[in-house]
């Protein structure tokens, strides 16, 4: 039981590295444009809604914090924009089914909008940067688009992964409900 | 179906508490700055490794598929060419300074230390900082194990690219000149007019900075050098930085301003060269 619980604590924690790692070598492996998925966005959004409030907020805290301290912004800062939509996620559980796929994709584009909106509020909006219209369409559409596609991609293996998790904690009793 | 807390915390409170802390990690990384550069260079010790190595296995994949594409060889020439055609334009940007005002521009900058002739040490990129969308700064594989310090100068073929800000032992972040709001002092090649080149993120896009503060009798104009100046504190002086392209008298009818085409594309930064020589100011 011990073991089982550990082994949940410990693939989030490897799943959240190598996100972040994908996401700052994401144009050297891929050749692409400039802009990347914000995996760590919809790894927070997939935890809350599928395992709930308290795994959202852990998930979007130590997300949060690895991009702190690895990134040299105000430490703590991303931590808590992180871990609060990881908690607001958590919160739509109660529609969570099993099927629906369009839910957790609004999620994850919201979460992402909301994100980089508070990060242009922040870092550029208080430098008297008003062209929202151009960040907005340059910097934010593209990276909620490809997040978007992403999050398509992944949503069913991620689903998959935390029910083996579950059967292998719980007994095969708990995926009957 | 009750379903019982197995938690001993109630999770709302949970919330609390985090954000709290997160609230007070963010007080303390503004006010005691050695903390936060404390906790990042104890996980990007951790992290870089990773990030090289990601780097190198990408990097075999790439070459892999241009082996059997047979472009390498088109690539070799090329890059032979590109290094002819960088060497040739630093001989050109010496020659601009040259030709126009030769007194001053020595007493201004001791024709002897062009950026030709300081030491630098290559170095690849291999990360962009997380929110990569918006600032530009990155990782690059050398650090002070390898002599690189803060506050060092770095360029890419012929042009600047940014600064150090941070090291490791064997990594260092390097902000570039595009970022929002960051600013160089720069003087024209040809008239050693001063001016001011600020990064924009609007700009940034299409390969161009802000270039400001020219006083307006300057006989400045689309096409002309601009490189880094003397009076700068952390750059080395004649290092080029782009090429202006677009220039107007403002509105106080006192300076000139406009944009500047960066001599470096900002895009495809693979190889950077850090200069491993520091200016002493004071």
């Amino acid at each position: 039981m011990f073991k089982q619980k550990i082994l949940r604590k410990f693939i989030m924690f490897f799943t959240i590295i190598i996100s972040f790692l994908i996401e700052t070598s994401f144009t050297k492996i891929f050749s692409l444009t400039a802009f990347c998925p914000n995996l760590l966005i919809m790894l927070t959004v997939f935890m809350g809604f599928i395992r709930g409030r308290r795994a959202g907020i852990y998930t979007g805290f130590f997300s949060g914090l690895l991009i702190d301290a690895a990134s040299g912004n105000v430490l703590g800062f991303q931590a808590l924009i992180f871990l609060l939509i990881g908690y607001f996620c958590g919160i739509f559980r109660r529609v969570y089914y099993d099927e629906d796929i369009r839910l957790p994709l609004i999620l994850v584009v919201s979460a992402d909008f909301i994100y980089n909106f508070i990060y242009y509020i922040f870092f550029f909006f208080v430098r008297n940067r008003m062209h929202f219209g151009y960040y907005f369409i340059n910097n934010i559409l593209p990276e909620m688009i490809f997040t978007c596609i992403i999050a398509l991609l992944t949503y069913r293996l991620v689903q998959k992964i935390d029910k083996k998790l579950d059967v292998i904690e719980k007994g095969s009793e708990s995926v009957l409900d | 179906m009750k379903k019982y807390s197995k938690h001993k915390i109630n999770t709302k409170a949970l919330v609390i508490i985090l954000s709290f802390f997160c609230c007070c990690l963010i007080v303390l990384s503004l006010v005691f700055t050695p903390f936060r550069t404390g906790v990042q260079r104890a996980v990007n010790s951790f992290l870089t490794p990773m990030q090289s190595g990601i780097n190198s296995v990408g990097t075999w994949f790439v070459n892999k598929s241009q082996y059997k594409k047979d472009l390498t060889a088109a690539q070799n020439e090329n890059k032979k060419l590109q290094k002819k055609i960088n060497e040739l334009t630093e001989e050109n940007v010496l020659l601009a300074s040259n030709k126009y005002e030769l007194e001053r521009l020595r007493a201004l900058y001791n024709l002897d230390e062009t950026y030709s002739k300081y030491k630098k040490k290559a170095a690849h990129v291999i990360a962009k900082d997380n929110s990569s969308n918006w600032f530009a700064s990155f990782t690059i594989d050398k650090g002070s194990a390898d002599g690189i310090k803060t506050d060092m100068n770095v360029i890419a073929d012929n042009g600047l690219v940014g600064i150090v800000t941070e090291t490791g032992s064997h990594y260092a972040k390097v902000k570039s000149i595009i970022d929002d709001g960051y600013n160089v002092s720069g003087k024209m090649a040809s008239s050693s007019d001063l001016c001011i080149v600020e990064g924009d993120l609007e700009l940034a896009n299409k390969g161009l900075l802000k270039i400001s503060n020219i006083s307006d009798d300057s006989v400045v104009k689309e096409g002309d050098m601009i490189m880094t100046s003397h009076i700068s504190n952390k750059y080395l002086p004649g290092i080029l930085i782009g090429y202006v392209s677009e220039i107007k008298t403002d509105a106080n009818g006192l300076t000139k301003s406009g944009y500047l085409m960066s001599a470096v594309d900002f895009k495809h930064l693979e190889e950077v060269f850090v200069i491993t020589q520091l200016k002493e100011t004071k």
